[in-house]
């Protein structure tokens, strides 16, 4: 049977170019799907895939393509780095609840480098660029080293300068038409993993990664397309180096090209903005117009809040557009960051603004306006002085697996996410240490810029990564795009939370205790990511969570690989309570402030720290109508829910627990060694619990005084 | 003169120099391998690359195409110096991938009549099926199964002639009221693993008693259950020919692969 799949993949493999020719089967019609529910459902889904299409993905070993990421997706198990020398994988991983949907979104940047380096066909398969590239999949240090400025130099010049292999004139030819088989496999995959049946199972996006660095900048964005009808070619950065230059490009390809054509972007950890990303200019210094923020708005509905680079919501600081918020310390890539308050540490790391060296591992500032609250914030600003908000938008979460992994959020069962580089737990915990790490060690040479930073594979501020959830009428790729291009979408943690928002003057006080809660919400109100309006003077808004189900202990039973989890992990997390987080403009400034509406944290809960189990008190649902005491008419405002689980385990602290207990450790042991492997364990670097969480997309209220 | 170094160091020199030059030219002025690149053959490249580089001169594309051809080979015969081929993993499983291939291209198995995929569908039905759809309604309370049973005995008429609108007499269920054609493990998602197991037990068309979920309580009523049918051959006629094939053309394969793993004496150490 084993056999009989791989003849059928190599077969597929290589008639792909012609199945995405005949394999496009129209859209399933609204109402043809068996669960089909008017009032909408949430689906839960990974947008932010990367497969060994992509080129760092390939550099980690990786070697699952799109068709076994979307195989994972679905619940199938699959092999993950590192491989034997026959290839065979040594990992296994399979998700414990399948995903809804997902998208593969491999880098447009470097599609045809990876292509051109990983097969033996290609005749530049020994190029000294490729056997650098190549050379880093198969162990770690100064080839890394090599292949990482690479890549770096290419998705970081300014100006989308192409370096590299693809460069050259005489290759041009040649990466365009590995360029195009790759994306054609691509299409393939996602086609073929579409459950057009009135079952409705799956869903897939056809997209990529906008892979843009300029000056070490994260600007990168996801592009997903609405169905089938895509442009022939992705736009990398070389092509377009501009959010602006990108979505001409993306109209000029695919809505001008073709009227069946609809497309969105994704921006993406944009805690590593440098200020870049929700920058109060459109391009070159400008400011926004009229008509470049609503481009912005049509084209970015929704925001990837949270992934394995940490969270994107806010940074507590003093400085402008900075929070005072406890939970924005929620998995912060740069820990101990100076809030300008009597209680900083003496050692805590200043902003670049206020003249620190405190870089993430881009190289870039950390600044408060790369948070997506603070964009909330500017948004309101912009829109006054414009008439349009460019940043008006929803929240999604995503993973960013370079394995080819959807969905694989689990802290419990967390494999990593970036190959051979961090398959073992110390690799994911490493320390920050360029002496030891030949490939930190040439970088740092190299870049001097880059301090503190542990690495450009993964380290122990990173985490498994968050999923998307949209409310769609049915699990079809026209219902599902719809929503998140009206902002009907949240993000969570990587727990399957239930969150819902309605928003409006006329929503009744009681609706919460309405069974028929949906149906009436979107009677009185607006759904979360609306614009709403208010003529009587009042903002009320309705928040229902309930939590995680949970899993099934038979699902251990029937997947061999995921067996030895211990079943109480397999529980869903009761919920502690519901924020709302509001922002508005008062006095020409704006403001925030975060309202507890519903639950208790006071409530006792915990986690036991030998065995990870959670005790306590909590929530199976929570709702609440909240009217908002401070609501003025003359303010614009934004308002989301914050939902928050009670305490669990971090990842690192159950995979901690565990390695110390299969090596007979103690932490004292631990810590009688100078640089003991597991250190990071013991120090008290890692924060041990977390509390998982959803955010919801915002509603809107926009005042007529300019 | 006899103790002169000087000029034994200029004659011993030249006479050095005059066998080395003579044994030069004995053995010609080229030393180093032959290469021969067939003209023909690069003439196919030249036009396929002419036509993708617009602007630029055919000596040009001619001369850079046999160019590349000339340092393809010598790469090549380089990389095989350095036994590229043996060291490389990549190089490893590529080279068995196209020996793969070479044995699949080799295998040339009959194609399917009607017949035969309509034999294959009814011999592997189980592989054609849609999983059990359960269509269910329910009444949550969030903390009281009693309450259910009170509600059950007040609103016996709705419950018994409309049980779709019976949710409308409990407590709000956030996750939704709507469970149309759901399998089992999406009726897991919805309200957890202990009351699937317990729908998947319900009778039909009669109300449950009362059910513990993740959530809290719920009386259900399991309106249909569709049976975890076969597909219509027509419906996955496509597949059926893909799966026989890759079926047929697997055991051919398997044929040629034992021929070549006889002709070796495997030792397992």
């Amino acid at each position: 049977m084993k056999t009989n799949t791989l003849v059928l993949a190599v077969f597929l493999f290589f008639q792909s170019s012609a199945l995405m020719v005949n394999v496009s089967a129209g859209e399933i019609p609204v109402g043809a799907c068996n669960h089909y529910d008017e009032n909408k459902r949430p689906y839960f889904g990974d947008l932010h895939v990367h497969t060994s299409y992509s080129l760092d993905s390939a550099m980690f070993d990786n070697k699952n393509n799109p068709d076994n990421a979307y195989r994972f997706a679905k619940g199938e198990a699959v092999g993950i780095a590192p491989y034997d020398s026959a290839g065979n994988p040594l990992r296994m991983a399979q998700l414990l609840r399948p995903l809804d949907f997902a998208g593969v979104s491999d880098h447009a940047d470097f599609l045809a480098e990876a292509d051109v380096c990983f097969n033996l066909d290609s005749f530049q398969y020994f190029s000294a660029y490729c056997t650098i590239v190549r050379g880093s999949s198969q162990g770690k240090g100064l080839v890394d080293s090599l292949a990482v400025l690479v890549g770096l130099g290419q998705a970081t010049l300014p100006g989308g300068s192409r370096i590299g292999i693809c460069n050259k004139k005489w290759n041009k030819n040649l990466c365009q038409r590995r360029e195009s088989k790759a994306w054609a496999r691509v299409k393939a995959a996602a086609e073929a993993h579409y459950d057009r049946s009135s079952q409705c199972s799956f869903t897939t996006f056809i997209g990529y990664e906008w892979m843009a660095t300029p000056n070490f900048k994260n600007a990168h964005r996801l592009v997903y397309f609405k169905d089938e009808n895509v442009p022939e070619h992705p736009v990398p950065f070389h092509q377009a180096w501009t959010p602006l230059a990108l979505w001409k490009a993306l109209d000029s390809g695919c809505t001008e090209a073709n009227p069946d054509c609809e497309v969105l972007t994704i921006p993406h950890t944009s805690n590593l903005g440098g200020g870049e990303m929700f920058s109060p200019f459109a391009e070159n210094g400008a400011p926004y117009t009229a008509e470049n923020a609503a481009t912005r708005q049509r084209m970015e509905p929704v925001v990837e809040i949270y992934q394995h680079k940490g969270t994107s919501e806010c940074v507590n600081t003093s400085l402008p557009y900075g929070s005072n918020d406890e939970q924005c310390n929620f998995e912060m890539i740069i820990e101990n960051v100076c809030t300008g308050s009597s209680d900083d540490a003496d050692d805590c790391k200043p902003l670049c603004s206020e003249g620190g060296a405190t870089y993430s591992v881009t190289g870039a500032c950390i600044e408060p306006s790369d948070f997506t609250r603070a964009a909330l914030k500017r948004g309101l600003m912009v829109g006054k002085e414009i008439g349009v908000n460019p940043f008006q938008f929803g929240f999604v979460g995503g993973t960013d697996t370079h394995n080819g992994t959807p969905g694989a959020t689990s802290e419990f069962n967390w494999k990593g996410h970036s190959g051979s580089e961090d398959d073992q737990l110390v690799d994911r915990i490493g320390l920050a240490d360029a002496a030891n790490n030949p490939m930190l060690d040439t970088i740092g040479k190299a870049f001097p810029r880059i301090k503190d930073i542990a690495g450009l594979g993964d380290q122990k501020v990173y985490g498994p990564g968050g999923l998307a959830v949209v409310w769609a009428q049915q699990n079809s790729r026209h219902s599902l795009f719809e929503s998140m291009q009206k902002r009907e979408t949240y993000a969570t943690s990587g727990t399957r939370i239930t969150l819902r928002m309605f928003a409006g003057e006329n929503i009744d006080m009681g609706l919460c205790d309405d069974p028929d809660f949906a149906a009436k919400g979107y009677e009185q109100g607006f759904p979360m990511g609306s614009e709403i309006p208010s003529a009587s003077g009042s903002m009320r808004i309705a928040v229902s969570a309930a939590m995680d189900p949970g899993v099934s202990e038979m699902a251990l039973l029937q997947q061999p690989v995921n067996r030895n989890i211990p079943t109480h992990f397999l529980q869903g997390t009761p919920l502690q309570r519901v924020q709302i987080v509001k922002g508005w403009i008062e006095d020409n400034q704006t403001h925030e402030k975060v309202y507890d509406i519903a639950g208790d944290p006071s409530a006792p809960s915990g986690v036991d720290p030998d065995t990870c189990r959670r005790w306590g008190v909590g929530h199976k649902q929570l709702c609440r109508v909240w009217q908002d005491p401070d609501f003025s008419a003359d303010q614009s405002a934004f308002y989301y829910a914050r939902v928050l689980e009670n305490p669990s385990c971090r990842w690192s602290k159950i995979q901690c627990n565990a390695q110390l207990a299969s090596e007979g450790l103690t932490c004292d042991a631990v810590r009688a060694e100078k640089n003991h492997p597991l250190k990071s364990c013991c120090d008290g670097s890692m924060a041990d619990f977390i509390q998982e969480r959803a955010w919801s997309s915002p509603v809107w209220y926009s005042s007529n005084e300019k | 003169m006899k103790n002169n170094p000087i000029l034994h160091f200029f004659l011993i020199g030249g006479l050095l120099y005059s066998v080395s030059y003579w044994a030069q030219s004995f053995q010609g002025d080229f030393t180093g391998q032959v290469l021969v690149i067939n003209k023909n053959l690069t003439e196919g490249a030249v036009n396929k690359t002419l036509d993708s580089f617009v602007g630029v001169a055919e000596a040009e594309v001619r001369r850079h195409t046999l160019d590349q051809a000339v340092q393809d080979e010598v790469l090549f015969r380089e990389a095989l110096k350095f036994n590229f081929h043996l060291g490389d993993e990549i190089v490893r499983r590529q080279m068995i991938r196209k020996m793969d291939l070479i044995i699949e291209s080799r295998s040339n198995p009959a194609q399917p009549t009607e017949a035969d995929l309509l034999q294959w569908w009814k011999k592997n039905k189980k592989q054609y099926t849609e999983p059990r759809q359960y269509t269910f309604y329910h009444v949550f309370s969030d903390n009281s199964p009693a309450e259910l049973e009170r509600l059950a005995r007040e609103y016996d008429q709705v419950f018994s002639e409309k049980p779709e609108k019976a949710y409308k007499y409990g407590d709000a269920f956030y996750p939704g009221n709507q469970f149309l054609g759901l399998s089992y493990d999406e009726i897991q998602v919805r309200v957890g693993a202990s009351a699937a197991a317990a729908i998947a037990k319900l009778k039909l068309k009669q109300w449950s008693e009362p059910i513990a979920s993740v959530y809290g309580y719920h009386l259900f009523y399991l309106d249909t259950l569709t049976a975890a049918g076969e597909l219509p051959f027509d419906s996955v006629k496509e597949k059926v020919y893909q799966d026989l094939m890759a079926k047929r053309l697997d055991e051919e394969k398997q044929k040629q692969l034992k021929a070549m793993v006889d002709q070796y004496r495997v030792i397992y150490e």
